[in-house]
């Protein structure tokens, strides 16, 4: 009985230690650790670069207070990181490779220890250049072209969301199970499109796709007649949008819609990650889909979600965005934290060193897992497959789901 | 030909019409071509939008607004900056670069009072008309039938109003036309406010249409001015000529040899025309 | 509506130019402030960042220049030479390095030849149809360089060009941005001794009135086409500094966004010597990178800056400071 009781007392003071409020850890104090952030504000990547950084701006608030959610089992909960305040310089690139080098460079300049590139991959490629050559540690986890973490100049740059070489496989699986075998894309005209696109036409090809139809549309086009009625002619099994822009990705499925086809629509990461396209297309969203990187029953993911709209309002859309974000600093938290350093190859191999780390994305239980090789954390059950329904990603697709 | 393809063909050629017809107003007046017109387009668009659909505002105001603004800006771009420069110097080139640098800070205005996301207006009838498989939207054809409209009222104001009639003697010799009393600065500035007129009536039209953003004049201008050197100047029509005849084989070539080609074509189209055939479908035939 | 317009003359005020300053004094000026900036860029990373661009600027508009201040032919193709120097870097660096330096004359050839073959084809253009058909071939090669992977590398571009090296010893961004200054001065002064010297004038009068200099037997036509091709090796030189510098090259670089900055330059610094489009390089750069404030509307700055100068000091910034110069010095001293 005795023991009963001893065990008792023991649960009794555990509970009554983690009632005591979260201020009792203080906030971060002293000096200030500076992470530049490259971000696009002007320029044909802004959607995401702003959606990324107001995810951002309210995590190192979050961090600053020691409020980790359940990150604190693996990062701790000493807050800001080794105890002194974040502080965040942002520098607007516009999504212009040209002025990438030159903001990095100003950052490091004006004190940045660590740098977050949030802007478009086409940046992030040039950008990282400045990470090997001055040794910083550089996250772009937003980022999905696959040649970020390649050769060269890939050492200190890490990123964090499926990349399209994995997301092609989801694709892949879910086309044999409604017998695709013929699919027509559609890209805008800009460098970030292509970049996407060809990295994923590739991948499709190699794996027995036939094109049936290559179409193009130009940034600012006010008609979709054209491309489509082409795409029709070619009779493919199904519409793949690798349109980035925001407004001509929303106006290729409202044309779509206007036309009366209907062709079965596919989509990348950049709808799911741009509310302002389910917005523009209205009605003519739904039905699309998309292999995605959110799962609604990821309670690591509800527990940011939950904090982000808290901060800016239930309506506001969270997206992936949001949790690569998330993901990008804890990780950068833990290796300070185990490396007790700022040293950019200290932290670069602390972060090759880290396994099955908890992650704010992908299905219930997914981790992230790096390696000298492997600069991206990311693998299959990281990714889900959506459908629109009621102009947003709200339904799971019911004929296949990546285990 | 498909009707779709076709009905696709006039409605962008009649949006690339009004702004040619912009700039034909303007170039009767002042004898300058305004590469601004592009940026009126815009700005009118983005304010309409910007008022109705993210301020909730009835259409009458945002119509309203994206008038005033587009021939506020056009009277800015005659009276204070052309008409000072003109009178210092005779050369084009620094007026119309004035022109052009006030286009940019049109621009980056527009990028900082609106925001750099796209913005889409609201169509001015909501209504879907069934056609084929699909439909197809009555602000689509509104904005149709007001393009037209528009040129008609433009050709009967040139052919049959006092100013009308006076303005192309002021914009070949302003001089001369002062010399023989006429009022020169009005019959100017009533074709600016007809040029900011058009440029924001285009606006709204194209707002619903496609999103628009701080960028999107350039293409405006540009084609706007391909569809004025198409069509040519001998009358108010030319430019509607010009901007359908553009339209057209920008979406033929679309729909037979697909998007990708787009910007080739128009090369080779600009090129040609403009080699061969510099004053247009239309020109005004002056025996010397 | 062209530069022959038969509108009625109005009559320009009388101008009285600013004091000559005398070839030597400026050559020798501008010599020191390049030694001068090269010391101040030194070895900071940033700031080599920063000369770069001012650089791959100042070149452009030098060759923007030659063109426009010399025979009033408005081109606006120069995205695409820019272009055409830093791939040809590019893709000649990866089939092997020793080729490096034969790209130097490669590009300037090929850039050349376009740019005749452009002057040629539009050669009865003027004013503003020359402009738009230039912008429109400045687009189809910018379309081009995103989609002809194989050449150009696609949207993700060529990346690994090395440094170029001369006697074994690898000439790192120091010594190229000195490079850079180097071919800066070089053009600029023989530009500038070019635009005084009996051809100089010869392409000016060209430009004030066309039929006038062909009655005197001049091959207009000819003469344009030379322009506009020099101004494009010009500009190819920008791009292949560009590339050494940053070792790889991306077709977002070279979008005809880039035209338009440059457009500005020679206004902004002043159209009556071509030190003025250097100065608008500086201006620009500095403007829009150097300076915090400037941030996000770098384009809305200049661009009020340009109208601004456009309407108050027509001659650019350096006609303005002559202004001032000629109420300091008295008018008798002006030749």
């Amino acid at each position: 009985m005795a023991e009963v009781k001893w065990k008792l007392l023991a649960a009794a003071v555990a509970l009554a230690a983690q009632a005591i409020p979260v201020s009792a850890q203080t906030k971060a104090a002293g000096d200030p650790i500076v992470v530049g952030v490259i971000e696009d504000r002007s320029g044909g990547a802004s959607f995401y670069s702003q959606e990324s950084v107001k995810g951002f701006k309210l995590f190192i608030e979050m961090m600053n207070n020691g409020n980790f959610l359940y990150a604190k089992d693996a990062v701790g909960d000493k807050p800001g990181i080794l105890g002194r305040p974040i502080q965040a310089l942002y520098e607007d690139d516009e999504n212009n490779p040209n002025l990438t080098l030159v903001k990095t460079r100003r950052l490091l300049e004006n004190g940045a220890k660590i740098i977050f590139f949030l802007s478009g991959s086409g940046s992030t490629l040039q950008g990282r250049v400045v990470c090997s050559e001055q040794k910083i540690l550089c996250m772009a986890p937003t980022n999905v072209s696959s040649r970020i973490v390649q050769p060269p100049n890939n050492d200190f740059v890490f990123t964090v969301a499926s990349p399209a070489e994995l997301n092609s496989g989801v694709y892949l699986e879910a086309w044999k199970k409604i017998n695709v075998t013929k699919v027509a894309y559609v890209t805008d005209n800009s460098a970030t499109a292509k970049t996407v696109a060809d990295g994923y036409k590739k991948l499709f090809a190699t794996a027995g796709i036939t094109t049936a139809i290559d179409e193009q549309v130009e940034t600012g086009a006010r008609d979709m007649v054209a491309p489509l009625l082409r795409i029709r002619d070619a009779k493919p099994d199904l519409i793949f949008d690798l349109v980035q822009a925001a407004p001509e990705s929303a106006n290729l499925h409202r044309t779509a819609a206007k036309l009366g086809i209907t062709i079965p629509r596919w989509g990348t990461t950049s709808i799911t990650a741009q509310p302002k396209i389910w917005e523009l297309a209205g009605d003519a969203i739904n039905g699309v889909i998309v292999v995605d990187n959110l799962a609604p029953d990821n309670p690591n993911t509800l527990a940011v979600k939950a904090e982000y709209q808290k901060r800016y309002g239930a309506e506001a859309p969270y997206v992936f965005l949001h949790s690569v974000v998330w993901d990008g600093l804890m990780l950068t938290k833990k290796a300070a934290e185990s490396t007790s350093s700022l040293d950019g190859t200290k932290l670069r191999d602390a972060v090759e060193g880290m396994t099955n780390f908890p992650s704010a994305y992908g299905q219930k239980g997914y981790t992230l897992s790096f390696a000298k090789d492997r600069h991206n954390g990311a693998s299959l059950p990281g990714t889900v497959v959506v459908q629109f329904a009621n102009r947003g990603p709200n339904k799971l697709w019911d004929v296949y789901q990546p285990k | 030909m498909e009707f779709r393809v076709l009905l696709a063909g006039l409605e962008t050629g009649a949006f690339y019409g009004l702004i040619a017809l912009g700039y034909f107003l303007f170039l009767r007046a002042t004898a300058a071509v305004n590469f601004a017109v592009g940026a009126y387009v815009m700005f009118a668009g983005m304010t309409s939008a910007y008022l109705v659909v993210s301020h909730g505002l009835p259409q009458i105001v945002g119509v309203s607004a994206a008038l005033l603004a587009a021939v506020v800006l056009a009277w800015i771009s005659e009276d204070g900056i052309l008409q000072p420069m003109l009178a210092r110097t005779r050369q084009e080139f620094g007026p119309v670069m004035a022109i052009v640098a006030f286009m940019f800070v049109i621009e980056q205005g527009a990028g900082l009072i609106y925001g750099r996301a796209p913005l889409r207006g609201a169509e001015l009838s909501d209504t879907l008309i069934p056609f084929g498989d699909g439909w197809i939207e009555a602000h689509d054809l509104i904005a149709l039938a007001g393009s037209v409209v528009i040129f008609a009222l433009a050709a009967a104001w040139l052919k049959h109003t006092g100013y009308g009639r006076m303005l192309r003697a002021v914009g070949d010799n302003a001089d001369a036309a002062q010399a023989l009393g006429l009022p020169v600065r009005r019959i100017r500035m009533s074709a600016v406010i007809a040029t900011g007129l058009v440029c924001g009536a285009a606006g709204i039209f194209v707002a619903p249409q496609a999103a628009l953003t701080y960028q999107s004049h350039l293409p405006f201008a540009i084609m706007g001015f391909l569809a004025l050197v198409l069509g040519g100047t001998a009358s108010a029509w030319a430019p509607l000529a010009g901007g359908v005849l553009l339209a057209m084989i920008e979406t033929v070539s679309a729909r037979t040899l697909g998007g990708s080609f787009r910007d080739y074509v128009l090369l080779a189209l600009v090129l040609v025309v403009f080699s061969f055939r510099p004053e247009g479908l239309f020109a005004i035939r002056v025996r010397t | 509506m062209d530069a022959n317009s038969t509108s009625t003359a109005r009559e320009a005020a009388p101008r009285r130019h600013a004091p000559r300053i005398p070839p030597l004094i400026v050559n020798t000026a501008t010599a020191i402030l390049g030694i001068a900036f090269f010391l101040y860029v030194g070895g900071n990373g940033y700031r080599q960042d920063l000369a770069l661009l001012f650089i791959a600027y100042a070149l452009l508009a030098l060759g923007m220049y030659v063109p426009l201040a010399l025979c009033g032919s408005l081109s606006l193709a120069y995205n695409a030479y820019f272009a055409i120097g830093a791939y040809t870097v590019a893709i000649l660096a990866n089939h092997s390095p020793a080729l490096i330096w034969a790209a130097i004359p490669i590009a300037i050839v090929v850039s050349m030849a376009i740019a005749a073959l452009l002057g040629y084809v539009t050669r009865r253009l003027s004013g503003f149809h020359l402009a738009v058909a230039t912008l429109m071939f400045g687009i189809a090669v910018h379309t081009w360089l995103v989609h002809a992977g194989d050449t150009t590398g696609g949207a993700t571009g060529i990346g690994g060009i090395p440094r170029l090296s001369l006697f074994g010893i690898e000439i790192g961004r120091a010594g190229l941005i000195g490079f850079g200054l180097a071919i800066i001065w070089l053009f600029a002064t023989a530009i500038a001794r070019l635009r005084t010297s009996v051809v100089g004038i010869v392409m000016r009068g060209q430009r004030e009135t066309l039929v006038a200099a062909e009655a005197c037997g001049v091959p207009t036509e000819t003469v344009r086409v030379l322009a506009l091709a020099a101004g494009a090796a010009i500009a190819s030189v920008a791009g292949m500094l560009f590339a050494l510098m940053n070792q790889f090259v991306l077709p977002d670089s070279f979008a005809v966004s880039v035209v338009f900055l440059v457009l500005f330059m020679p206004i902004l610094g002043g159209m009556a010597s071509p030190w003025g489009s250097v100065l608008g390089a500086l201006i620009v750069v500095a403007f829009t990178l150097g300076f915090d404030f400037f941030q996000g509307p770098g384009s809305l700055t200049f661009g009020v800056l340009t109208l601004v100068v456009l309407l108050l000091a027509p001659s650019g910034l350096l006609g303005w400071l002559g202004d001032i110069l000629k109420r300091i010095v008295p008018a008798g001293a002006s030749r």
